[in-house]
């Protein structure tokens, strides 16, 4: 008990000690973020665009986690589209019209799509339907389960 | 569910489309690798089929297609223009004067942005450019003497017959 | 020919004699026959170890005249990696298949000695027909033993990030699991061949299913593990085809596993169990097939050959083909009493709970599945990824999780009374006051998705503690819960543990992504690190650089993540440094330096990660209890 106290107070203190030392003349050298932005709505636009964009050299990796030259590149041309005010519905665009619908993760909702989309749900309640329908049959007796 | 396993065997995962077919060549700005003061744009695509190769001198591939290219440009039946890809000049230049040259203009774009534009991933491809500055065949990987025949060379052809 | 191609030869005559003499005698009657099952079955599987163990050797000795060892090994490479490098492609990938299947066959004629020779008969005789099968694939089409074209001094070396301790326990752990089905899937069929299904059986059946489960689980838990550990961007599930073909015969097992349950207790749904059982191996070989055939692009693809994909999927079609022929045409013989289920009973929860596996099952398939059938249909090229399967997996998850903690209210033969809808109620509302007090307490961000799950989360453990209240009160022993009820308890809590840690790790965790020279300092929420050096670095069969980084100030407390480069395969890997803790973990991975003396660096704090592996494995552990307490029960 007694450790945890003192590993507590020790947290505490080096954390009060940081923050003197930031605002001290004495602040040491930072490092520099690869990507800046405006406001943390934007860098949300861009960490959610990444994450949905697919790595086409490293094909299983989005761009977000991938190193390779091209996703380098296209973050790059993703994040200076952003600086621009592109709204993330038109950077993707952008990128599918280049790239083909094999870019995104998230597959456009088209009538090619609707399938997928929809299916989970459909079957689900179908089968809830049939199975309650078959249901019926069987009343509910005093010798319960 | 079995048939689609069956018959999904027979692609290549690795491929990809192209969606910019029968799409024209975006607007461009870089500077030509072969004249270092000159600027090329769109308009010298324009007039002429044109065959522009994506190449660069780290792409060991790319070597592959060269004995081809240069027979191609030595026969003068279509204009070459290549596309060097995230390079750097003098490695860029080095790699022509070892390897030869098939090219008649090179775009140079050293950060890979033009690429991108017409939705290059990768070293070396292949883009058959109509006199309209459209865009009618992609080919992914070296450029062999057969893949020009069948896909390219045909698409000349057939175009020059029906203009339309 | 060598001699361990010849062993291979032999195993697959053994295995054809170990299914067709069984079935031959037990329809001419000639019971006299079955005596040739127990040696026809160990003499298959003494050929099959001795083959991996030859193989083992080659590797350990670094035998390079096997292709297949050169393709995968090289001299430099630590021997317990040469002799994990046995499963590491794919001809060797199938041996230890096949070894697994006989293990497995094996452990079934020890334990089982209580049952009918025919019975026992037919489960092996599936078992010996599933082998036979694979055995020719690995004498056809995927011979290990095949001798090099050329003689080479040294191998090609294993992939890098094969090179690392999940490689040792991932693949073998999977196998257990994904063959381990297979057990289930001979229950069901030798249940068809008999005609005989009832309690007994399903009560048999069920410890084999379990143990499968519990050595998936463990797979599966130990592939995100590693692939957290290893990949470099903090990533734990992806949702790529490979990971969707383990999962796919998880949820399968997991139906099955409560499945069984019922038919112990009521002896309905049998046809259900039956189709389940031969859904769950289905899946596996699915699995397996997606893997090795190429058509799918993945982070684990292994060398690609169509003929294989051909020989699989023909494979494949054969297995579950015949099964369900033979389901088909016996099906009529089970005799099911008429069913009598309250909508309101536990019963019609787990029935509920069937539905809604079968629906995520169908999910993850299309989902997995549909570009290449989009592509065959010529309609083009798409991608589904983790946006998707997440999306559409979220309401079902959200249902499962209710029915899950709802079930603990409605226990076995008893009806849902009034008192009991008060009670679902009240323990809905703490659950979701706690969680908003909690998320209120800690964090700034209130998101209606944490809300949802962490209260349905605390909604099980909630109703847990209510349970083992309402038990104590009914004077029961601790070891009488414990028996009956433990398992349960553990395997549900362990899902509730696994919810928490990917819905906070999912939506509180922070990175940052920089550049750095020595010297510099970097802030990620309440934690500050410092570049202080980086190293050369010099290993066995690699040479890179490390980073040293020190964390919040303290002298003992560094981050080291490393870059690697392997010259004999070319290849760069980045391998991250996490410090791990309870509550959260730091993650930095080092980057390809920028420049002379900047080095891009991405720093991660990710909180509750650790719950989603400790979550797995308390599943795990609960399904390890309900085989030991089956066990004492007998």
């Amino acid at each position: 008990m007694l450790k945890y106290v003192k590993k507590f107070l020790k947290n505490f203190l080096s954390k009060l000690f940081l923050l003197v030392i930031f605002f001290s003349p004495l602040a040491v050298a930072a490092s520099s973020d690869m990507y800046v932005f405006a406001s943390a709505q934007k860098k949300a636009q861009f960490a959610e665009i990444i994450h949905e964009m697919r790595c086409l050299v490293c094909q299983n990796q989005n761009l977000a986690d991938s190193n390779a030259p091209l996703a380098q590149d296209l973050r790059l041309v993703i994040y200076r589209r952003i600086k621009n005010n592109e709204s993330p519905t038109e950077i993707k665009k952008y990128l599918i019209s280049r790239y083909g619908d094999f870019i995104a993760f998230r597959p456009v909702f088209s009538h090619i799509t609707y399938c997928l989309w929809l299916s989970p749900f459909i079957l689900f309640v179908l089968i809830m339907c049939i199975l309650l329908v078959k249901l019926r049959k069987f009343v509910p007796q005093i010798t319960n389960i | 569910m079995v048939f689609f396993l069956w018959r999904g065997l027979e692609k290549d995962p690795n491929l990809l489309p192209s969606p910019l077919i029968n799409q024209a060549i975006p607007e461009f700005s870089a500077r030509d690798l072969l004249k270092d003061h000159a600027i090329l744009r769109k308009k010298i695509f324009l007039q002429h089929w044109t065959l522009l190769i994506v190449w660069s001198s780290w792409c060991l591939t790319c070597t592959e297609e060269q004995a081809f290219l240069l027979k191609l440009q030595k026969s003068h039946f279509i204009p070459i223009y290549g596309l060097n890809y995230r390079d750097k000049f003098n490695l860029a230049k080095k790699w022509l004067k070892k390897q030869g040259n098939p090219f008649q203009k090179i775009i140079f774009d050293p950060q890979g942005l033009f690429a991108i534009d017409l939705g290059v991933y990768g070293v070396p491809e292949s883009y058959l450019i109509d006199p309209q500055g459209i865009i009618r065949y992609k080919q992914v990987g070296p450029l062999t003497a057969a893949i020009w025949l069948e896909n390219m060379a045909t698409l000349i052809n057939q175009t020059n017959k029906n203009p339309n | 020919m060598t001699f361990s191609y010849a062993l291979l030869l032999g195993a697959f005559f053994l295995a054809l004699l170990q299914c067709g003499v069984p079935l031959a005698s037990l329809y001419s009657q000639r019971l006299k026959w079955l005596k040739w099952v127990k040696p026809f079955t160990w003499s298959q599987f003494i050929c099959v170890a001795l083959a991996i163990l030859s193989l083992a050797y080659a590797f350990l000795v670094n035998d390079f005249s096997f292709a297949y060892v050169a393709q995968n090994s090289n001299s430099h490479l630590p021997w317990f990696y040469r002799v994990c490098a046995v499963w590491g492609g794919h001809e060797g990938s199938i041996l230890l298949w096949v070894f697994i299947l006989n293990l497995w066959t094996i452990t079934v004629l020890i334990l089982e000695q209580s049952l009918e020779l025919a019975l026992i008969a037919r489960i092996v005789a599936v078992l010996g027909f599933i082998s036979a099968g694979f055995l020719l694939f690995l004498l056809t089409l995927s011979n290990p033993f095949s001798l090099a074209a050329e003689s080479v001094r040294d191998g090609r070396d294993l992939n890098p990030l094969l090179q690392d301790p999940g490689l040792i326990i991932h693949p073998p752990l999977l196998y257990m699991g994904y063959v381990g089905f297979s057990v289930s899937f001979a229950f069901a069929v030798a249940a068809l061949l008999s005609g005989r299904f009832d309690k007994e059986w399903a009560k048999r059946m069920r410890p084999w299913t379990l143990a499968a489960w519990c050595f998936l689980t463990w797979g599966i838990v130990s592939g995100s593990w590693w692939a957290y550990r290893v990949l470099g961007w903090g990533g734990w599930w992806f949702w790529d085809p490979v990971e969707n073909a383990s999962l796919l015969p998880w949820l399968a097992g997991t139906a099955l596993i409560h499945s069984l349950l019922v038919v112990e207790k009521q002896e309905i749904l049998k046809t259900w169990v039956i189709l389940l059982a031969i859904l769950s191996f289905a899946l596996s070989l699915i699995g397996t097939f997606i893997v090795r055939s190429g058509i799918l692009i993945s982070v684990h693809a292994f060398a690609v050959d169509p003929w294989r994909g051909v020989f699989m999927l023909g494979l494949l079609v054969l297995l579950i083909g015949t099964a369900l022929c033979i389901y088909a045409y016996k099906i009529h013989t089970f005799k099911q009493p008429l069913a009598q289920i309250s909508l309101l009973s536990r019963t019609m929860l787990l029935i509920l709970n069937n539905v809604l596996l079968s629906v995520v099952i169908f999910t993850v398939l299309l989902g997995t599945l549909y570009p290449l059938i989009i592509e065959v249909l010529g309609l083009g090229k798409l991608s589904v990824g983790a946006p998707y399967f997440n999306l559409v997996f979220a309401p079902f998850a959200i249902l499962l999780l209710f029915f899950m903690g709802l079930s603990y209210l409605i226990p076995w033969k008893q009806e849902v009374r009034g008192d009991v809808l008060r009670k679902i109620v009240s323990i809905l509302l703490i659950s979701f006051s706690l969680s908003f007090s909690l998320i209120i307490l800690f964090s700034k961000e209130l998101h209606w998705q944490v809300l949802i799950g962490l209260s349905l989360a605390l909604w099980i453990l909630l109703n847990t503690l209510q349970l083992l209240r309402t038990s104590f009160k009914k004077k029961l022993s601790l070891k009488k819960i414990f028996k009956t009820q433990g398992a349960m308890l553990v395997a549900h809590a362990g899902v509730a543990i696994l919810a928490i840690g990917i819905i906070l790790s999912s939506y509180y965790s922070l990175e940052r992504n920089v550049r750095m020279r020595v010297g510099d300092n970097v802030s990620l929420g309440a934690y500050h690190f410092k570049l202080q050096q980086v190293f050369a670095l010099q290993g066995p069969n690699y040479t890179g650089a490390v980073a040293n980084i020190q964390v919040n100030h303290q002298s003992n407390q560094f981050l080291r993540p490393q870059l690697r480069y392997y010259p004999i395969t070319d290849v760069m890997i980045s391998k991250p440094a996490i410090a791990v803790g309870v509550w959260r973990d730091l993650y930095v991975s080092l980057a390809e330096p920028i420049g002379k003396q900047t080095w891009a660096l991405r720093f991660y704090y990710k909180p509750f990660v650790r719950w989603i592996w400790i979550g797995g494995l308390c599943m795990m552990l609960g399904g390890v209890w309900a085989i030991l307490s089956r066990r004492y029960a007998k």
